[in-house]
């Protein structure tokens, strides 16, 4: 039988595990680490944006979005090269269904498909204009958060909620309607991230981002339900062919 | 609110900061003269009248042409809020570098300045309707 040594001091208990980071937030993860944290933010957000590190490099988050919005520029790319004739047509009936048929025999003459200059300066300028979109976006729903008194942690960890929302980009891999269904996923991944980032009320979150978009962007909002009348009229016009 | 000492993290967001400017001022002269080819504002279309926001556009266009006057004239806020992005980016790695403090707001929510922060925006709202913007 072995003999306990007399100072012998019994191993602490294990505490609780440590939580799991984001494959993308793990030290030394490489670029390939982005694919399963993509997957992780389109199928379990929620989770996914509670294990988001409030303390790792700001880099990682805010590269995660620049890598994404590049995606979008590059599926854009190609979708306007296939979908060329196809969107002239829809954006010709478009106009025309509400009511702005002399805007297309306006600018008609300045739509020309893009050459290669075009597109390798849409795919090195895409992802800058989104990075100052991000900065911008994050100051305006920070400020909103801080007044309602949700932005505990700062607006280091607002800026890395909503570079996450960069997920949403994905949804240009559908046609026509992506970048309307992306606009929404947005909205969601906004609040939903915000919420876990400041630890505070959806509700909160919510306002955040919908407050500043009420506030500034009636057009916009005016400008999407017109986009859903005109749409709906365009199908309704095509179903009756 | 209470002031800290700049973390490496504040550091970091003030070179992003400085680099959205830079980005912003590089492409100005490639977007703005693009600038009249966005459509135009559908709430002013509908309803006769701007939205808080209408005039952005024109103001960000005059600033570019060193117009003050005129950029306050098509929306006061906005333009007000632009120069604050340009100077305070500008601004922001130096004051973080030579270890000036950070702001910190009190938590809680804050009904004062929220009455105070949509005052502004309806204020600069009938500025707009006044003047026909």
């Amino acid at each position: 039988m072995s003999e306990i040594p007399p100072n012998f001091d019994p191993p602490p208990p294990p505490g609780p595990p440590a939580p799991e980071l984001l494959p993308w937030e793990e030290p030394e993860a490489g670029f390939g680490s982005l694919f399963p944290t993509i997957g992780r933010f389109v199928v379990r957000p929620i989770e996914s944006y509670s294990r988001m590190s409030l303390t790792v490099d700001l880099v990682r988050p805010v590269a995660y979005y620049v890598a994404l919005a590049l995606f979008a520029a590059i599926v854009n790319q190609i979708w306007g090269q296939i979908l060329w004739e196809a969107n002239m047509r829809w954006l010709q009936s478009l106009l025309a269904a509400v009511g702005q048929g002399a805007m297309w025999q306006q600018f008609a003459p300045q739509l020309v498909r893009p050459g290669v200059l075009q597109i390798v300066l849409g795919l090195v300028l895409t992802p800058l204009i989104y990075l100052v979109v991000l900065f911008v976006v994050t100051g305006v729903c920070h400020a909103t958060l801080v007044l309602l008194g949700g932005g505990r942690n700062g607006f280091a960890a607002s800026l890395r909620a909503l570079s996450y929302t960069g997920t949403s980009s994905l949804a240009v891999v559908i046609p026509f309607v992506g970048g309307l269904l992306g606009l929404v996923w947005w909205l969601i991944l906004g609040i939903v991230g915000l919420a876990a980032a400041h630890r505070t009320e959806g509700w909160k979150a919510a306002l955040a981002i919908l407050l500043p978009l009420v506030a500034c962007c009636l057009c916009c909002i005016a400008g999407a339900v017109a986009f859903g009348a005109a749409i709906a009229q365009a199908i309704q016009h095509g179903g009756s062919m | 609110m209470t002031w800290r000492a700049p973390s490496r993290t504040d550091r970091q967001i003030a070179w992003l900061w400085a680099s959205c400017v830079a980005i912003s001022a590089a492409l100005g002269p490639v977007a703005l003269p693009l600038s009249h080819l966005l459509p135009s504002c559908a709430w002013h279309a509908w309803t006769g009248l701007p939205c808080p926001g209408c005039g952005t556009t024109r103001a960000v266009v005059r600033l570019a042409a060193d117009d003050l006057r005129g950029a306050l004239a098509m929306n006061p806020l906005a333009t007000a809020g632009v120069l604050a992005f340009g100077v305070g980016g500008l601004g922001a790695p130096a004051w973080v570098r030579f270890g000036g403090a950070v702001p910190v707001p009190s938590p809680g929510p804050k009904p004062g300045w929220l009455v105070a922060a949509a005052l502004l925006v309806l204020s600069n709202w009938g500025w707009l309707v006044a003047n026909g913007v």
